[in-house]
Parts: structure tokens; C-alpha cells; sequence
């Protein structure tokens, strides 16, 4: 059956929130339309397990008048309630609208809607700010919808006549304000969004000179990408001079600060970057110990650079890079102690080719508590280097607890005991802030070990970087979990437009109590680019670095090598006298 | 103090109107609008009861109006609450307007009540 609830007296231009919560087991069709015939929304909603919203959303409206209808198999019996907005001395600022009913007499079986309209002296969006809203639009709804853009005819129909009808100073707004109004359904507005922004990508300037603008909490991005890997699936960013990310306050506060400083400044030179990989020396271990006990049978850790070493690989490490005249240089996590960041501050040159350094992270916090695993990030500003902003691990890595571990690492198994603790965890707050580096040429992206290891983790910080950054830089510290970086840049650099530089301590690579995994890469850039061969079809090119290159074991078939990495790939081992591998990466041309 | 709230019921519509008050401070309640004034009356009595005023009228101009004035008061503290009275299919055919307003500390907010109904016909 149909239920249909009418809104009247709305002003035009009026603000509307909306949200519906189902707990029926019956789907239920809830539809809310204008006047001129526009769809606001249409959602089939059903009882969720969750105690959130079953949709939920915000528009501008643009009728007088508007229907909500229900569709239902079964009968549904509603209350509605209709309530003024109003000020403190009785103006009228809006409408509240609530209907609240059963389904088939059954009291359980509920479902509950709020519609609230109210006066805003919204102005005219300039075009920078409707594109804005566009793209908002897109990366809100982009993985609720699963269709083919390449063969889809409604976006293909918007697209062409997008076409016909361009011409320079064309008027994006008022097409979509006509174009709305038609749109069939809630997929239907999308695609409308989706072929507009299309559109606009391709007639947008293709500047090197990237273009920044934050409106709201979405930083948008005009101006070519460093890459144009177009051989892209479905479910990436088809756009190459238009990017956005929606950010959180503090990572929006972050940005602003940090743009102020950088975006003037460039980390290409004549086309490619160059990028050096610190892999510090044989001697700088790690050191672990227990911090405190955390539930469910797991040890917090703290982990810490041995000292010694510091000092040579903060200053062979800046030395090689500056004579490779790299742009950047990275140092492995938890390479380089609070105490030892005045060392690398007085080894950076201001008139070396070096503009971006990422320092090695240290544990910032005191004993007993969580600690953050952060990496201060300098870049040279006028002249000059300073911390410009610093990067908070996300996600913290896990090893077991044996009795190897704890004797390897004098872990106290009285308090711990092994049969009562399972786990070592990294003992860090968690946080949910990625760090982005505006330069006028490029956006940087920063990522420590863990964070960029298990795809399918959605706190995988690379969800929000991708299709975003140009290039990301993750330093880690890592003792077993082999080519899990490199398939996740393998990822970023075929579907996502984005480069990853990496560096490991070589240490800790080679160093594994059980001796098993001797081959680990040490540091790699892998970036979008076509493979070597004129027959290849492959996106990602780089080179991947080891201390013992694995593809010489006795009896092990070279040609397996283009199986298992793409042919684009280079391989190679390591200089361990030096302290740095210096990665040239080529831009597109 | 004096407070003046609008009332967002439109020209045409018939009202009826409910005002008490029980407060220790004289208190003048007027409702009007461009064309008339329906009502204006004071008192001063802790005595609920008789209401203050209590009738009812076609409203005949626009930009109703309820006017709270309590001299002896340095805060009136409440505001409007107004509803509207739906069809079944959502159609709005009236509307309620309250005010329960508080003079002075002890936050009871029943120095004075308002209460005002509309229908858009009076047929």
C-alpha cells in the first residue's frame, strides 16, 4: 500500500535535513518529492542491526510544496507530527516534520522519519565552490553505487550534452539546477554529478601548478597529476586535474598550516623526482621492552633506537642524499631518537638540492602510558629548514609473545608470564590524522609501516591518500612481513595515480631470530608509469632494492620474477657501506 | 521587562485564547495585531484562578502579536512553542500556539500561560 503525507508553505531556497530509521522487516519505499516534479530523495529501507540511521541527508529545497510517499506490501499506520521552528520571540525559522508508525500492526515493527526545513541565507556558489560541492557529492556516495561509467548511457547522454553545449565561462550551476530536476532516482543524481565533473575535469586547466582551495572541510585540487596512468577500474578516480579529500578538523587545521609554508615550493625538477631512502647501517637496532600490561593477554611495548649510531647514519645519511641532489630523503621508523633531532637539524644545508626531510620516528610520551609513534617532518621554508608538521602512526603492529621474544629482548616472564600473555602489541594512542604536504607541484602523503600494510583495514590510512597524493613516503621498521609494501604501492600506482617511495632499516630486515626471511626489501619507489618494453602493458615501474637479491637462490627461474612483479620492475641489492638509496622517479610526460 | 513574541498564525484564521497567570508582580498580557487588539488585561495574584483572559476571535489583520509586560520583573524567561494541527494526508488546517513564561527564580514557568488555537475555517 501507499501512504502520501503532503509539506506545503516552504520557501524556496530553504535548507532540508532528513533521516529515517527502520526497524521493520518489511522493505519499505520512502520517497520524498517536489512540486516541480524533482526527486529529494528514494531509499527502500529494512531493519538494520545497527544503531544508526538507515539513510540519512541534507539538500537545499527548491519547491513550495513537497510529497513524502510510502510504499509498502503491508499496511503501515502513521502519526504525524508537524511543529514550528521558532525564535525566541516567535519568528518563524523553519519546520519540523516527524511521522512515526507500525507495519502490519505490529508494534516492533516500526519505522520512524524526520524531515526538518528551515530559512538560511545561503548565497550564490561561486563556481569553485559548486564544483566543491559536486565533489562532496561524489566521494560521499562514490562506494554506495557499482556501475560502469565507460559503458553507461545516462552518463554518456549528461557527458555529450555537456559537450554540445561548452563553451568557455560555461555555466555549470544553472545546467545542474535544470538537470536535477529530472533526475529519476537517487543513482540517477549521482551519475548527474559524476558526468558534470567528468566534464569539468576535461575542459579544467591542465597547469603543472596545482591550485588549492578548502571549502568547508573538502580541500579541492586543480592542475595536473603527476601521473595519467588511465588504465584505471571502476571503482578509482577517473578525474586527472581535479582531486578532493574530505578532512576532519584537526587534519583540516594541520593542512591550512602547512600549506601556508609549502605551497610555493616544488619537489620536481625537469620532470622527475628524486627521492633518497635512508636504510641507516648493519648496527642500529632496535631495542623493545615491556611498557605495561593491556587487556585480553597482550604486553604494550616500547620500542627505541640504539644510540650509538645515530649520529653516523644522520650524517652519511643527509651527505648521500645531498650529493645524489635528492629533492627528499627518508629515514626507516624509529631510526632517530627525541634527543638526536637537534643532530639532524644541524646537518641540513640550506643550499643543498634537499627541500623535504622525514625524520625517523621516535616514541613521543611517558613510560607506563601510551606513547604516539610520530616522525617529525621538516621542509626548508625560505631558506630555511623547520619542523613544518609531524606524522602519528596509526595503527599499531602486533608480534607474539614466546619464549624466544621474551628472552630475545629481556622481557620479564615472571610479570609476563607466556602462558598468560599471547601478544606484543606497539603501545600507541590510536588516531585517525593523516598528514598531507601541499606543494605546488605535487601533494605528498606520509604513512609509518603498519598503517600501509593490510589493505582491507579500513583505519588503513591509504583509503583516504588515495587517489589524493601524488606520492606517498613510508618509513617502517620491519623484520618478516615481505612484499606486503610492495603490493600495496603496486595498488596505489596502477589504480590510484600514486607513487610510494619506501625504506626499511636494514637492521632490522636482516635481523630475524628464526634467520628465515633474509630477502626482505630494504626500500623501493615504485610509480605509474608504462613498463620498459615497447610491447608492455604495464602501469607500474620502479625498482625494488635488497640487502641478498632473492632471484639468485640456486635453481630459481629468472622468468618467474616477471610472475610475481610486474615487468616494469627493476631489482637490485644494496650497498651496505652506504647508508642511502637514491630513487629517480620520472614524471608523465 | 517587557517581552514581545510573534504569533505564526496567518490572517483569516478564527482563534480561541487561553491566558492565566499566578505571580506576586503585576502582569499585562495584550494580543493584537496591525488591525486590532484582540485583548490587553492585567493583574496582579498569586490566584490562578479566575484565567487572566479567555475568548475568541477571527483574526482580521496580519502580524499577531502577544505582548508580556511584568515592570517589576528584570527577566521573563520561556519561549514560543507552536504546532500545526494536520489533515490526515499532512494538509495544515490550524495551529497551536503556548507560552508558559517564568518572572522570577524559582523556575516553576507558570507566571504566565499562553495558550492560543486556530483553524484556517471557522464554518
Amino acid at each position: 500500500m501507499t501512504k502520501k503525507y503532503n509539506i506545503q508553505n516552504i520557501s524556496i531556497g530553504s535548507c532540508m535535513g532528513w533521516q529515517i530509521i527502520s526497524n521493520s522487516s518489511q522493505i519499505i519505499c520512502v520517497e520524498l518529492k517536489g512540486k516541480s516534479g524533482r526527486l529529494y530523495f528514494s531509499e527502500n529501507v529494512l531493519n538494520n542491526s545497527v544503531q544508526i540511521p538507515n539513510a540519512q541527508g541534507a539538500d537545499t529545497c527548491n519547491d513550495t510544496e513537497l510529497s513524502l510517499m510510502l510504499t509498502c506490501d503491508k499496511d503501515i499506520k502513521l502519526v504525524q507530527l508537524s511543529q514550528d521552528m521558532l525564535s525566541d520571540d516567535g519568528k518563524l525559522i523553519g519546520h519540523t516534520y516527524h511521522y512515526n508508525g507500525n507495519v502490519a500492526e505490529s508494534s516492533a515493527d516500526d519505522i520512524h522519519i524526520v524531515i526538518t526545513i528551515w530559512n538560511s541565507d545561503r548565497k550564490v556558489l561561486s563556481e569553485e565552490e559548486f564544483i566543491a560541492e559536486c565533489f562532496y557529492k561524489y566521494l560521499s556516495e562514490k562506494n554506495r553505487y557499482l556501475f560502469n561509467y565507460v559503458s553507461d548511457s545516462l552518463v554518456a547522454e549528461y557527458y555529450n550534452e555537456l559537450e554540445r553545449k561548452y563553451a568557455s565561462g560555461f555555466d555549470y550551476q544553472s545546467w545542474y539546477n535544470e538537470k536535477i530536476k529530472t533526475a529519476e532516482s537517487a543513482l540517477d543524481q549521482y551519475k548527474l554529478v559524476f558526468a558534470l565533473l567528468l566534464n569539468y575535469d576535461k575542459h579544467c586547466s591542465a597547469s603543472n601548478q596545482l591550485k588549492y582551495f578548502v571549502y568547508k572541510n573538502i580541500v579541492i585540487v586543480l592542475g595536473k597529476k603527476q601521473w595519467n596512468e588511465e588504465k584505471l577500474t571502476v571503482g578509482s578516480c577517473p578525474f586527472q586535474k581535479i582531486r578532493g579529500i574530505i578532512l576532519n578538523d584537526t587534519e583540516l587545521k594541520e593542512f591550512n598550516n602547512v600549506y601556508g609554508e609549502l605551497s610555493s615550493a616544488a619537489l620536481f625538477s625537469n620532470g622527475t623526482l628524486k627521492a633518497a631512502a635512508s636504510y641507516a647501517n648493519n648496527l642500529s637496532k632496535l631495542n623493545i621492552k615491556a611498557n605495561r600490561g593491556l587487556n585480553f593477554g597482550n604486553i604494550g611495548l616500547e620500542v627505541f633506537a640504539e644510540e650509538s649510531q645515530q649520529n653516523d647514519v644522520i650524517t652519511n645519511s643527509i651527505k648521500e642524499a645531498d650529493s645524489g641532489l635528492a629533492s627528499i630523503l627518508i629515514f626507516p621508523e624509529l631510526s632517530i631518537n627525541r634527543n638526536m633531532l637537534s643532530t639532524l637539524e644541524n646537518n641540513l644545508n640550506s643550499t643543498s638540492n634537499l627541500n623535504l626531510v622525514v625524520a625517523g620516528s621516535y616514541y613521543k610520551g611517558n613510560s607506563g602510558n601510551a606513547y604516539k609513534n610520530v616522525s617529525a617532518i621538516y621542509a626548508k621554508v625560505g631558506g630555511k629548514w623547520k619542523v613544518i608538521t609531524e606524522y602519528s602512526k596509526l595503527i599499531p603492529f602486533t608480534m607474539g609473545y614466546t619464549e624466544k621474544i621474551a628472552d630475545a629482548y629481556g622481557i620479564d616472564k615472571k610479570k609476563y608470564p607466556v602462558n598468560q600473555y599471547k601478544l606484543l602489541v606497539e603501545d600507541i594512542e590510536m588516531n585517525d590524522n593523516i598528514t598531507l604536504l601541499p606543494y605546488k607541484d605535487c601533494v605528498v602523503g606520509i604513512a609509518i609501516c603498519r598503517d600501509a600494510m593490510d589493505l582491507l583495514d579500513s583505519h588503513n590510512p591509504l583509503h583516504k591518500y588515495c587517489d589524493f597524493a601524488d606520492v606517498m613516503l613510508v618509513i617502517s621498521d620491519n623484520a618478516g612481513d615481505s612484499n606486503m609494501f610492495v603490493g600495496t604501492a603496486e595498488c596505489l600506482a596502477r589504480w590510484h595515480n600514486c607513487a610510494t617511495v619506501y625504506t626499511n632499516s636494514i637492521h632490522e630486515a636482516l635481523t630475524n631470530p628464526d634467520k628465515i626471511d633474509n630477502h626482505l626489501e630494504i626500500s623501493f619507489a615504485l610509480y605509474p608509469y608504462k613498463g620498459s618494453k615497447v610491447s608492455s602493458s604495464t602501469s607500474v615501474s620502479g625498482e625494488i632494492s635488497y640487502a641478498e637479491e632473492p632471484f639468485k637462490a640456486a635453481n630459481f627461474d629468472p622468468n618467474m620474477v616477471s610472475i610475481i612483479y610486474s615487468p616494469g620492475i627493476k631489482y637490485g641489492t644494496l650497498d651496505e657501506s652506504k647508508y642511502c638509496k637514491i630513487y629517480e622517479i620520472a614524471a608523465a610526460k | 521587562m517587557k517581552r514581545e513574541f510573534n504569533v505564526p498564525i496567518p490572517k483569516g484564521y478564527f482563534m480561541s485564547w487561553f491566558v492565566t497567570t499566578q505571580a506576586a508582580n503585576k502582569i499585562t498580557v495584550t494580543l493584537k495585531d496591525d488591525s486590532k487588539e484582540y485583548f490587553s488585561a492585567s493583574r496582579q495574584s498569586t490566584n490562578i484562578d479566575p484565567p487572566l483572559a479567555c475568548s475568541y476571535s477571527t483574526i482580521y489583520g496580519n502580524n499577531l502579536k502577544i505582548t508580556v509586560d511584568i515592570p517589576k520583573s528584570s527577566q521573563i524567561l520561556g519561549g514560543p512553542h507552536s504546532n500545526d494541527i494536520t489533515t490526515d494526508d499532512g494538509t495544515v488546517v490550524g495551529k497551536e500556539f503556548n507560552l508558559c513564561l517564568e518572572d522570577s527564580g524559582d523556575k516553576d514557568y507558570n507566571d504566565v500561560a499562553i495558550s492560543i488555537i486556530a483553524w484556517k475555517s471557522k464554518g
